[in-house]
């Protein structure tokens, strides 16, 4: 009997497809090593794993292909043992999951009994779950557990400006759309021509989030929240007359973007009364923007983490993307979180 | 000197032996031991030569000289023992047939180290217990190793020619069968080219066009395992329970030995109960 139970962590996608993120299991003896089974490809006879297959074998279709992975985790048992007739399994899902069987069919006349568990207590409300365009469902996000409000922000954001891929779906986040729609009907009914004016926005914010002077590298090491408020951003972009300009502020929960049209004539007296686009979002530092931009091209690891940090009672700030699979290796809490689930076992 | 009270033994190394020429059949290790009135001692024909030669544990001597010599000089009063390892009658019986003829007939044989036996030949195997003692030998039915065999020679055990389809689905049907058998009895995982599912209690190759499935049989595939699917009319039975109360690891040896054995041809291995003292004959 392995020391830990098996474990599967999953992700679902907009549609609700469930994928692979992380499998591990603890064997004894000789063979007691920890795996980390990202994929079945990867043990597969020479030559027969492609990177299509590698990658496709990270979508489980329904429940025969959990059950499936389970049996590739867990030792078979001898022909001298009694067969094991019920085998421990965790499966957790660091976003939604439902509709879990209690019970699968395993090899060798056995069952598994399926303990289900949510995300790792240091990944709950600390990240964001990213897949680039190399993932299965195609590029998406979305938050993990219940996510502050910022967290959630910031992911609406950089799914906006493009930052998580041209046509990322997400899940969790506040709508931005709706938001810069309201503002550009307002900008309109004040008379301003709005023309290509929401691709100028995202370019412009992009252009921030690529390059936001505010904190980085004095944030990264101490994660000192408690920034100079004073020091502002400011991105300008558009041709001719007309020009959108955004900027970030810190703010006592994280930064504050705004962004603003400068008018046409700056002799226009209107131009001061035009309304601002407000969002409030977590920070971010430029090294995790620019892991984010990395991540998405990775042909290998589809599956990433935004990880989140600060101190307790501050707000969090985005400081680097990990792939998913390395990160969960890393992870004690997931044995941790595993005993903790065995001990609702009946 | 001649005493008739002298009993004549002779024990043999456990497995070497080689192949003689011209009057020497075979060279092989013994101890020649002498009793006489209680006292057991060692008897070397010629004497020991050298200081080496005495403290040899196993000198090797050339047969059948070395019986007759020893018979002629101590003229024992009743039939001579030889102990004599499972592995090594069958190689005197093989290599050496005139001096394993003789030592039938003019000796009592005694089995010196108890073993398992497996002996492949041609299409079919056998598995025996060959304990201490008198020379006999137990047969113990062994479908695991019947299956292995096959498998090993390319063809689905058990099978009434004609029966089995040709071509692409028997090839994967090995594949299957190999694969379970390795999984569950050597590796105790499964491989990754092997999907399991669930809903029949079934195995298929990943990726696999054709569908060939082996599903489970009695005891969750330990007695047997079925075929199905393309190429298979009805579901087609393998048995592949493993012997009775023979220990796991001789089970184990004796189950990599069949496999590995594609392609070769008849064999015999012996293994003790505890498979760690394993000899091969070919």
């Amino acid at each position: 009997m392995s020391v830990d139970i098996p474990t599967v962590v999953l992700a679902t996608d907009p549609d609700g497809g469930r994928h692979v993120l992380f499998a591990a299991a603890e064997r004894d003896g000789e063979r007691r090593r920890r795996e980390g089974l990202p994929d079945l490809a990867a043990r597969r006879a020479p030559g027969a794993a492609t990177l299509g297959s590698l990658v496709a074998t990270t979508r489980l279709a329904n429940d025969d292909a959990l059950s499936d992975l389970f049996a590739h985790l867990v030792d078979l048992p001898g022909a001298d043992e009694p067969p094991e007739r019920a085998v421990d399994v965790s499966v957790r899902c660091v976003n939604a999951c439902e509709s879990l069987p209690d019970e699968l069919a395993g090899p060798a006349g056995g069952r598994f009994l399926v303990r289900r568990g949510s995300a790792p207590a240091s990944l709950r409300a600390r990240a964001l779950l990213f897949a680039n365009e190399h993932a299965p469902s195609g590029p998406g996000w979305s938050t993990i557990g219940v996510a502050p409000f910022e967290i959630g922000a910031l992911g609406a954001l950089l799914a906006r400006t493009g930052l998580f891929g041209a046509s990322a779906r997400g899940v969790g986040g506040p709508e931005f759309e709706s938001h810069v729609a309201a503002w550009l009907g307002e900008l309109a009914l004040r008379g301003v021509p709005t023309d290509g004016l929401a691709a100028e926005v995202d370019e412009a914010i992009a252009e921030l989030l690529r390059a936001a002077p505010r904190a980085d590298e004095e944030l990264d090491p101490v994660l000192d929240v408690v920034a100079r408020e004073d020091e502002g951003s400011d991105v300008r972009s558009g041709a001719g007359a007309r020009r959108v300009a955004a900027a970030c502020r810190a703010d006592d929960d994280g930064v504050r973007v705004e962004v603003e049209l400068v008018g046409a004539t700056s002799d226009d007296p209107r131009d001061e009364a035009l309304p601002r686009l407000e969002w409030i979002c977590a920070r971010w530092t430029q090294r995790a923007v620019r892991e984010l931009e990395r991540a998405r091209r990775d042909r290998l690891f589809p599956y990433w983490l935004l990880v989140f940090e600060g101190p307790e009672g501050h707000p969090p700030v985005f400081t680097t993307a990990t792939s998913a699979r390395r990160w969960l290796a890393g992870r004690t809490d997931l044995e941790a979180g595993t005993r903790e689930n065995r001990e609702f076992a009946p | 000197m001649i005493e008739s009270d002298a009993k004549l033994e002779f024990v043999f190394a456990r497995e070497r032996a080689r192949q003689g020429r011209g009057d020497v059949e075979a060279f092989a290790q013994v101890r020649v031991v002498v009793e006489r009135e209680g006292l057991r001692s060692r008897y070397r024909d010629g004497g020991v030569r050298t200081l080496g030669e005495a403290v040899d544990p196993w000198p090797l001597e050339p047969f059948p000289q070395v019986f007759d010599a020893a018979v002629a000089r101590h003229a024992p009063s009743g039939t001579p023992t030889v102990w004599m390892s499972a592995e090594l009658q069958s190689w005197f019986a093989k290599r050496a047939p005139e001096t394993f003829r003789r030592l039938l007939h003019e000796a009592n044989l005694y089995q010196r180290d108890p073993c398992y036996a497996i002996v492949r030949e041609g299409e079919s195997v056998r598995l025996a217990w060959r304990p201490r003692g008198a020379v006999r030998s137990d047969a113990r039915p062994a479908p695991l190793f019947d299956a292995a065999h096959a498998v090993a020679q390319g063809r689905l055990p058990g099978s009434p020619s004609g029966r089995t389809p040709r071509g692409a689905s028997h090839d994967d049907a090995l594949r299957l069968l190999r694969a379970h058998l390795v999984a569950h009895h050597l590796t105790h995982r499964l491989p990754a080219e092997v999907e399991w599912l669930p809903q029949g209690r079934s195995y298929r190759l990943r990726g696999a066009d054709r569908g060939v499935f082996l599903r489970e049989g009695e005891d969750g595939g330990r007695g047997s395992v079925q075929f199905l699917g393309d190429g298979f009319d009805d579901p087609f039975e393998v048995d592949v329970a493993a012997p009775l109360d023979v220990p796991a690891a001789v089970v184990r040896r004796g189950l990599e030995w069949l496999l590995a054995g594609e392609g070769r041809s008849d064999g015999e291995l012996y293994l003790d109960p505890t498979a760690e003292h394993v000899h091969e004959l070919w």
